[in-house]
């Protein structure tokens, strides 16, 4: 990437990737040149066109899952680890299925939150910033809505599935916004007629509603009116498109819908593949509920298998179909948790240790990075900030990671903030 | 001390006395000629002048902030036509729809929260609304929210949801004051000197010294009380078992804003410039204006201090926050009048008087300096009187006429600008097709519910107050009973109640967020940016879209007898306007092979869904 910047002077560089950013690449920008895209992908080492982000909401304790430490005799003793699919890699066994795709995954072990409360933690898991009272970051969704170019037809480059709890996309504008499915067996909100209305009669109601603006128009014509119209075209466009099947998982046979089990998450997980498939660059699933202070051992076997199951399907899904090299799977969480146990047998917040995990995308699999102390308690080698984390997304996915987009307020923001991609995963 | 009190007494008095009232109309008309003068002058000329229907669509929208129900609209038209501008422009601003409208103008400024750290901001909400309900004059509201200190519970105490808002973000909080009250932007003078402003970081530490040593949300204020649970065997926190919830209800106790300011600070660590040294405390400064001088030997009327917060650190109180608030709201601060001035012209002729609502200098008076200076003079004649201020521009000719649009550039004022409508206004204006009246969901009662509690736990006695910690049932039903009928129904009115009597902000999801309600993290974050969620929630939402059954407007509907009138009807309520007969003749056109009363359901539905609903005329 560097080189075929490097050839640009300051103020093309600037342009161009301004034009990539407003996705306006329809030709060639210097004859002769491969798609730009193309270049960036390639000069990045990304092989990365999708990335599925599984964002696991509340804290998941990092040594009763994928950081196991033989010194941690509670979590020894509760988490009971078993083998996984990759040499010398243990998990606990809340995790059974996800074992057998550990060779799919580089588990990052030395994850450092500076947040330790679950909105800021989060806020900066999904911005790459910390909050501040001054600015709303772009979350990386938009980011990646915003730097790539869209290859999903009908359907937006950005698709968040489940709960909603996100700030948006910050000074962005809701253009770049994540495209909201509350639960993905429903399927997107408000997608449907209303009822009792025949196509033929929304068309019929469209085409008096096109007459009615159009006397309107020739009197007032803003930039905003412009907008609403495009709008409309494509949320009528998106209502009878045919790439909407894709938001049908009913359209998968039993055996599919098996493998990632009924619970909302894996269905989740099964409509993220499908959405891959249509060429989505950024998809969000969350799986709620792991903030265990009390009782963890009694609280994870409930919680769990739905998140075990759902990945696991997901991983093997995207493997059968051969789109695993294509799409970078990240399954984050914003810190882990307390390695002793409180006096309530729960764990308490955890942000200065803690494990996420890549695969795909040319992550290679079945290796760890970074190291805790015995009891998992402090990172004592490769320590991993959440920029640096991000960063590592974007550069699977090719991104720029120095573009600079400016704020409002004329203030300078890039992907991953100063993050530096950890490449020796690929 | 006497002396100077009986003086300042004496100067307001005599202020008073002289500008007292003031003749709103001919303020209006001078306003008129300065911008008439200007036309001339560059040989513009001015917007046409608008239709009644177009007036009161406007006016409706930027006072109370929805459209007119079908009845006011057939009020209005049938009301007497010499005098029905200015009658209904003095009602509005008395009505409770005002309040709400203003509510989410500052929420949205002051990105005012129901969720506060570990609190509920309702208390300071609440305190915002009272203040818009009252009138309070600006310069008061913002000495107000600047020198707040207390328990957030306590009656009339919620403005230290302010300093509660930024909590551990001391900095961000003081770079959000110069921008919301001065239009100064700072903020990239917390970590360095400004790049391309005059700002140094020096300047902004100079600042951040006047509230430094606040202390948010202290712990074991109520020493006492501490003690005994303690001696109960109880614990003062925890979340489970007996004493689950105890911290959580002594709360009102410690929530709050206290320490009125050291007036001094530490340089940060990475201090790179000259002329100071790393770690090395400062004194309190402004960047321009009249010039402040704290005295450090006098706590200069400060509050006892509750406690030091940080070893080896001088904290003692000096009010810097009162120097702090003096400063930004004296008449003689260059930006005070003007920021606010910029922003209110901004609120009703939908573009800025002078420039950037948060960036501004100095030196800036707009496009038409002497508009400007009047003003800015007029603000300070009706002793920052936001609502009457508005109601002069209400009354300009200048406002009653067409709203340009594409504005580019240098714009001269030939008449307001044209804007989408914000979410909620999208929302209230639904609403207004629902009810006959949509603003009754706005109330503010004297008293929250924290208020309630917090007076209530106060009068406990320590046993009153550990039996409380233990079961809160008690208290809760008996504030309920004092709670006024309809802050204790809120929930089930939900759907018919405006957008400021939301959970704010609105829950991702919501037609509020969808249309681009701000999330409340940045200073006027609201955006109106198309999306698609939009569109689609217009288009398929039945709830939106139709006319409910047995609802206002399907009662109107039905007495309403013979086609045309029933059109007429749905032109009034959704548009605010009579039928064209181009629209009249397409639209028996498009009826001609259905039952009259699907032409209506569906003329509903496209009008709800057509550009002009969501343009403010």
């Amino acid at each position: 990437m560097k080189n075929l910047l490097n050839n640009l002077n300051d103020l093309d560089r600037r342009s161009f990737l301004q034009n990539i950013a407003k996705g306006l690449f329809a030709v060639n920008i210097v004859p002769g040149m491969a798609s730009a895209e193309e270049q960036i992908l390639k000069a990045g080492g990304g092989n990365a066109k999708s990335a599925i982000i599984i964002r696991v909401l509340g804290g998941m304790s990092h040594v009763d899952s994928f950081d196991i430490k033989e010194a941690n005799k509670d979590a020894m003793k509760a988490a009971e680890p078993i083998k996984s699919s990759a040499d010398g890699i243990r998990v606990g066994k809340f995790f059974p299925k996800m074992a057998g795709h550990m060779d799919k995954f580089a588990q990052i072990n030395s994850m450092f939150n500076t947040q330790g409360a679950h909105n800021p933690a989060q806020y900066l898991m999904s911005t790459g910033y910390e909050p501040r009272g001054t600015v709303m970051h772009p979350d990386l969704g938009g980011w990646i809505n915003r730097l790539a170019t869209r290859t999903s037809g009908d359907i937006p480059s950005y698709v968040k599935i489940g709960e909603n709890k996100g700030q948006g996309c910050g000074f962005f504008g809701s253009k770049y916004a994540a495209l909201p499915v509350a639960s993905a067996t429903q399927g997107l909100q408000n997608i449907k007629r209303p009822r009792r209305v025949t196509k033929q009669h929304f068309d019929e109601r469209l085409s008096l509603m096109d007459q009615v603006n159009h006397i309107y128009e020739k009197k007032v014509q803003t930039a905003s009116t412009k907008a609403f119209n495009l709008i409309y075209q494509d949320a009528v466009k998106l209502m009878q498109s045919k790439d909407l099947d894709v938001f049908d998982i009913s359209k998968e046979g039993k055996a599919t819908k098996e493998l990632y089990g009924e619970s909302g998450f894996g269905q989740g997980c099964l409509l993220a593949r499908r959405l891959v498939e249509q060429g989505v660059r950024c998809i969000e699933v969350t799986h709620g509920g792991w903030d265990f202070h009390y009782g963890i051992y009694e609280d994870i076997v409930e919680i769990a298998p739905a998140l075990d199951q759902g990945v696991a399907a997901l991983m093997a899904d995207l493997s059968a179909k051969g789109l695993l090299d294509s799409t970078l799977v990240a399954v984050v969480t914003e810190f882990g948790r307390s390695p002793e146990l409180n006096n309530r047998a729960g764990r308490n917040h955890h942000p200065v240790a803690y494990t996420c995990m890549l695969a795909g995308g040319g992550v290679k699999g079945g290796q760890k990075y970074g190291k805790t102390d015995a009891m998992g308690k402090k990172v004592i080698e490769n320590k991993v900030k959440v920029p640096d984390f991000n960063a590592t997304i974007a550069y699977a996915m090719g991104l720029p990671l120095d573009h600079v987009e400016m704020s409002p307020e004329g203030r300078p923001f890039k992907i991953a903030d100063k993050g530096k991609p950890i490449t020796s995963i690929f | 001390m006497y002396t100077r009190t009986f003086f300042v007494l004496l100067c307001f008095a005599m202020h008073s006395l002289s500008f007292g009232t003031i003749d709103e109309g001919k303020v209006a008309r001078h306003i008129d000629k300065l911008i008439a003068n200007q036309l001339n002058e560059k040989r513009i000329k001015a917007n046409p002048k608008i239709s009644d229907q177009t007036f009161l669509r406007r006016a409706y929208l930027d006072i109370v902030g929805r459209i007119p129900t079908a009845t006011e609209y057939e009020q209005f038209i049938n009301s007497e036509a010499s005098t029905r501008r200015t009658k209904l422009v003095n009602q509005l601003f008395e009505s409770n729809g005002y309040v709400s409208h203003s509510f989410n103008y500052w929420a949205d400024t002051l990105r005012a929260t129901h969720k506060l750290k570990k609190t509920t901001g309702s208390p300071y909400l609440h305190w915002i609304k009272k203040s818009l309900e009252s009138n309070k004059p600006y310069d008061q509201f913002v000495h107000e929210l600047l020198t707040a200190e207390g328990p957030l519970f306590k009656a009339g105490n919620g403005a230290v949801g302010y300093y509660i808002r930024d909590f551990a973000m001391p900095l961000d909080n003081m770079a959000n004051t110069m921008q919301v009250f001065l239009a100064t932007s700072m903020v990239c003078a917390q970590c360095h000197d400004h790049p391309y402003k005059k700002w140094s970081q020096m300047d902004f530490y100079k600042l951040a010294a006047f509230t430094h040593g606040t202390l948010i949300n202290v712990k074991g204020l109520d020493k006492e009380f501490v003690k005994t649970v303690k001696k109960s065997g109880l614990k003062t926190s925890g979340r489970e078992g007996p004493t689950r919830g105890f911290e959580k209800e002594m709360r009102p106790f410690y929530q709050g804003a206290y320490n009125s300011g050291t007036g001094k600070i530490k340089l940060p660590a990475d201090y790179d410039y000259d002329d100071a040294k790393p770690n090395q405390e400062i004194e309190a400064g402004v960047p321009y204006g009249p010039e402040v001088k704290i005295d450090y030997t006098s706590d200069n009327g400060a509050r006892k201090r509750i406690y030091s917060f940080r070893k080896g650190e001088d904290t003692k109180s000096v009010n810097g926050r009162k120097f702090l608030a003096d400063w930004v709201t004296s008449p003689e601060n260059p930006m005070f009048t003007k920021t606010i001035v910029n922003r209110l012209w901004d609120r009703m002729m939908g573009v800025p008087l002078v420039g950037n609502l948060t960036d501004m200098k100095e030196s800036h008076l707009g496009v038409n300096p002497q508009l400007t200076e009047f003003l800015i003079s007029t603000m300070k004649k009706i002793k920052y009187d936001q609502k009457q201020f508005m109601r002069i521009i209400a009354k300009t000719q200048i406002y009653q006429r067409d709203s340009s649009q594409n504005v580019t550039g240098k714009y001269y004022f030939t008449g307001p600008v044209k804007k989408r409508i914000s979410a909620e206004q999208v929302w209230d204006s639904l609403l207004s097709l629902r009810t006959e009246n949509p603003d009754r969901s706005v109330v503010v009662p004297e008293f929250s519910r924290a208020n309630l509690i917090y007076d209530a736990i106060s009068k406990m006695t320590l046993e009153e107050k550990v039996a409380h910690g233990k079961n809160t049932k008690p208290l809760a039903v008996k504030i309920n009973k004092q709670l006024t009928g309809n802050e204790k129904a809120k929930k089930e009115r939900k759907k018919s109640a405006r957008a400021s009597e939301w959970f704010s902000p609105a829950p991702m999801g919501s037609t509020l967020q969808a249309f681009g309600q701000s999330r409340r993290q940045i200073i006027d974050g609201a955006n109106t940016d198309a999306t698609i969620p939009q569109a689609l929630s217009l288009l398929n939402e039945e709830f939106l879209n139709t006319i409910q059954k047995k609802s206002y407007l399907s009662n109107l509907l039905e007495k309403r007898s013979g086609f045309t009138a029933k059109v007429q009807l749905i032109y009034r309520a959704v548009l605010t306007r009579e039928p064209s007969e181009e629209e009249l003749t397409l639209i028996s056109s498009y009826g001609d092979s259905k039952s009259k009363e699907k032409v209506i359901e569906d003329l509903f539905w496209v009008l709800v869904n057509c550009q002009e609903f969501k343009v403010r005329p």
